[in-house]
């Protein structure tokens, strides 16, 4: 049964008839139950763009959940990390080409925040398992810390494969090794780079690094 | 009709041009002074009397005064008006700037004022507001060496910045008010 906490204007939780009273990060909900539509008209063409853009972007960023409660921890406050970098990157991360819609890889970003990028990123092979990240480990005195932790992230397209640095080097060392563990030959990879501070608080946009296919 | 509503929530309602506007001056302000933020908190403790919060916001406001112009929706910010820092310490002369790709120099002399002393710190900083990114000096350098260099983030070498220089004193208590420097396209 579903108690009104606050009189007849307040939130409520439970189920009160054919409507369910919840509340999820301090947001109260009133939801419908379910209703059996019947059976299913076929999409409109916008709808099918839309339904495509939702299950692109939500298949690449669910397997990188915790790698974006990092990158976008500091938007969890009334939304999931996935919630939030698929708010941020839904307007942004798409190619609408001839053979139809595709992620725009260089454009996505993976988290968001203040702090600052490194510089002279670069990405090349360490034979056909690992790719060696690098980036300028200086700090210019704003932004940006010696302590800093770095994230590289890399993403095989053809065989749908993640791999991150696993050691979680720091802005001064300068460089980090992403190992996939497996032969990746001719394959495009996407590789991307941000940091964190020390305190898990903030963090910094993400850069896109240009890698050359793998081709032993 | 909705059954369930808030009475606490006011009702939605276009919003007037003048609030929008106002919106706009803050996001701009806001956007601009962020990266900065490490930097303003201490030049402007004085102003925020003692709290850093206070002192960014007081940045902010000097800023929205100062540093903006046009008519909404074509709203920016003139760097050129810019305070990084405010107080009473005497500014520097700059005498020349030399930009190369990967590093700027600034060359200044000092007016002869009795509250200028040789050990006060001279501090310069690069600023890209589309990049986000912004640099400083990172050893020390006194009102009497006249030459400060800074080397430049990776990031500035192929792209256009601010620069800003202003002078605190030894206890880092009292500041200058900033001079701005000029705006440096990439050098080759």
């Amino acid at each position: 049964m579903g108690i009104i906490e606050q009189g007849i204007n307040g939130p409520f939780k439970g189920k009160a008839g054919s409507v369910i009273g919840s509340s999820w990060k301090k947001i109260n909900y009133i939801k419908g139950l379910r209703r059996d539509k019947g059976r299913k008209r076929p999409p409109t063409s916008e709808q099918a763009i839309q339904r495509q853009k939702f299950i692109l972007l939500n298949g690449f960023l669910t397997p990188i959940k915790r790698v974006l409660n990092v990158g976008f921890g500091q938007f969890t406050a009334k939304a999931t990390s996935i919630n939030a970098a698929f708010q941020y990157n839904y307007d942004r991360a798409f190619l609408e080409a001839d053979e139809g819609l595709a992620l725009d890889y260089p454009a996505l970003k993976i988290s968001r925040g203040s702090l600052v990028t490194a510089g002279a990123e670069q990405a090349s092979w360490e034979g056909n398992e690992a790719i060696q990240v690098t980036w300028n480990p200086k700090t210019y005195g704003m932004g940006g810390e010696p302590d800093d932790v770095a994230y590289a992230i890399a993403y095989a397209v053809e065989s749908g494969l993640f791999a991150a640095n696993e050691r979680h080097e720091v802005r001064q060392q300068g460089s980090a090794v992403i190992d996939f563990r497996e032969p990746i030959d001719h394959e495009t990879v996407h590789v991307w780079l941000f940091f964190i501070d020390n305190d898990q608080k903030r963090a910094s946009n993400t850069v896109y690094i240009p890698l050359e296919r793998n081709t032993p | 009709m909705e059954f369930f509503y808030d009475i606490n929530r006011p009702k939605p309602k276009e919003k007037s041009y003048g609030k929008l506007a106002v919106q706009q001056r803050m996001r701009l302000a806001m956007a601009f002074l962020n990266p900065l933020r490490p930097v303003i908190a201490e030049s402007w403790l004085s102003q925020g009397k003692g709290s850093k919060k206070k002192a960014f916001g007081q940045a902010l406001k000097k800023l929205m005064e100062d540093a903006l112009e046009g008519e909404y929706p074509d709203q920016r910010v003139v760097p050129e008006r810019v305070t990084i820092s405010t107080g009473m310490l005497p500014a520097l002369r700059i005498d020349d700037v030399v930009h190369s790709q990967q590093a700027i120099e600034v060359y200044f002399s000092s007016v002869d004022n009795p509250m200028a002393r040789s050990n006060d710190e001279v501090v310069l900083i690069v600023y890209s507001p589309e990049g986000g990114v912004a640099g400083r000096n990172t050893h020390s350098c006194s009102r009497s060496e006249g030459y400060i260099k800074v080397e430049l983030p990776p990031q500035l070498w192929a792209a256009p910045f601010h620069g800003y220089l202003f002078v605190r004193n030894a206890t880092k208590k009292q500041y200058s008010k900033s001079l701005y420097i000029g705006y440096f396209t990439p050098v080759g």
